[in-house]
């Protein structure tokens, strides 16, 4: 199947990545978190409002381990998305706050800010070489 | 800032501190502030807090059935706590609480309430003797009909804009579970139709000056706003 090519920059829509830990005792699985925040959105922000913020869940950079992840939301409505995290109390019956961490605008300062994440070219820079 | 009642209090300063809290107020009604040993349960966690870097105020929540009950408690231990709440929810009351300057934040004034509690009268009022008005987070998290409570704490909050009242959002948790970040609780001020400014200020800079101004006078540093500076 042919797919439509992709906007050019002017005409894609401002995003920005909101980056979340979720505090709890016990293990919380990546499905069970997407039901919650949808339920969430969709009962407090309701069909047209949820539509609006296009929000998307990136799956492999949501960590089991450390409970933290990214969510890419439109710029406009970040506060609405956040607010609606705030009113998320259960995880598949299991108790639990969404504390945001930060917003950033693109994928790899959150990673490089929040997550912990190194670049290899930073080893390089400590060294004082440059890069080939 | 956020208000909070009893139980397993040394777990909730270890949450306040992962959320970033600055400090915690902790209301007591009239019969626990005369009760020495819950005072001094709240002195041994004062040290404990300090060593996590949050300060604990200590509050006295007023729940009054009628005006002359509300003007007796006042009469009583204005000059004794740090700050002063009122439980809202009744007409006659809220009306009482903003028109005495004595009283320093109104609580949660739509509270089981078919409208919002509160009229022009009474906020014009609340901003010439400073009171503040409160939403209450743990209110919207727990409400069977959460649209009728949001409407009514926007009514709320445009008349406050319009004339001038503080607004202050407060987590009114009473478990730990219930607490929230403070941005957090912001942006459901900007959501209710505060802009972010005055949203972010009614989580900090508005309750911070409160609790100072307060401290001051029962220092006996601020008499009738005249302050003492410095002393030779």
């Amino acid at each position: 199947m042919e797919k439509p090519k992709t906007l050019p920059p002017v005409l894609r829509e401002n995003e920005r990545y909101i980056v979340f830990e979720i505090i709890t005792e016990e293990d919380i699985e990546y499905e069970e978190f997407t039901k919650a925040l949808w339920l969430a959105c969709l009962s407090f922000l309701g069909e047209l409002y949820t539509s609006e913020a296009e929000i998307k869940i990136i799956k492999n950079l949501y960590n089991p381990r450390t409970k933290q992840g990214v969510i890419k939301c439109r710029y406009d409505m970040t506060e609405f998305v956040r607010a609606s995290l705030a009113l998320i109390n259960k995880i598949g019956n299991k108790d639990a706050i969404v504390k945001v961490l930060g917003i950033t605008g693109t994928i790899s300062s959150a990673k490089r800010k929040y997550l912990g994440f190194t670049e290899l070219e930073s080893f390089w820079k400590e060294e004082g070489k440059s890069v080939a | 800032m956020h208000i909070e009642i009893k139980e397993n209090l040394e777990e909730v300063v270890k949450f306040a501190k992962m959320l970033e809290y600055a400090g915690i107020l902790i209301a007591l009604n009239e019969h626990e502030i005369n009760n020495e040993y819950e005072i001094k349960k709240i002195e041994n966690l004062k040290k404990l807090a300090i060593e996590n870097g949050i300060d604990i105020i200590i509050g006295l929540l007023i729940k009054p059935k009628n005006k002359e009950e509300l003007k007796r408690v006042l009469d009583e231990f204005r000059k004794k706590v740090e700050i002063i709440t009122v439980a809202g929810g009744i007409y006659e009351i809220n009306r009482a609480a903003c028109e005495d300057s004595r009283v320093d934040i109104l609580y949660h004034p739509e509270l089981g309430r078919n409208d919002s509690g509160l009229d022009h009268i009474c906020i014009k009022a609340a901003s010439e003797n400073n009171v503040a008005i409160e939403i209450n987070f743990n209110e919207i998290l727990q409400a069977k009909n959460r649209p009728k409570i949001l409407t009514f704490m926007r009514r709320n909050v445009k008349l406050c804009k319009k004339y001038g009242a503080n607004v202050i959002i407060t987590s009114g948790a009473k478990n730990k579970w219930e607490m929230r970040a403070p941005r957090e609780l912001a942006s459901i001020g900007y959501v209710l139709g505060l802009d972010l400014k005055t949203a972010i200020d009614s989580v900090s800079i508005i309750p911070e000056n409160i609790i100072k101004t307060n401290r001051e006078k029962l220092n006996g540093r601020l008499i009738k706003n005249v302050r003492i500076v410095d002393e030779f």
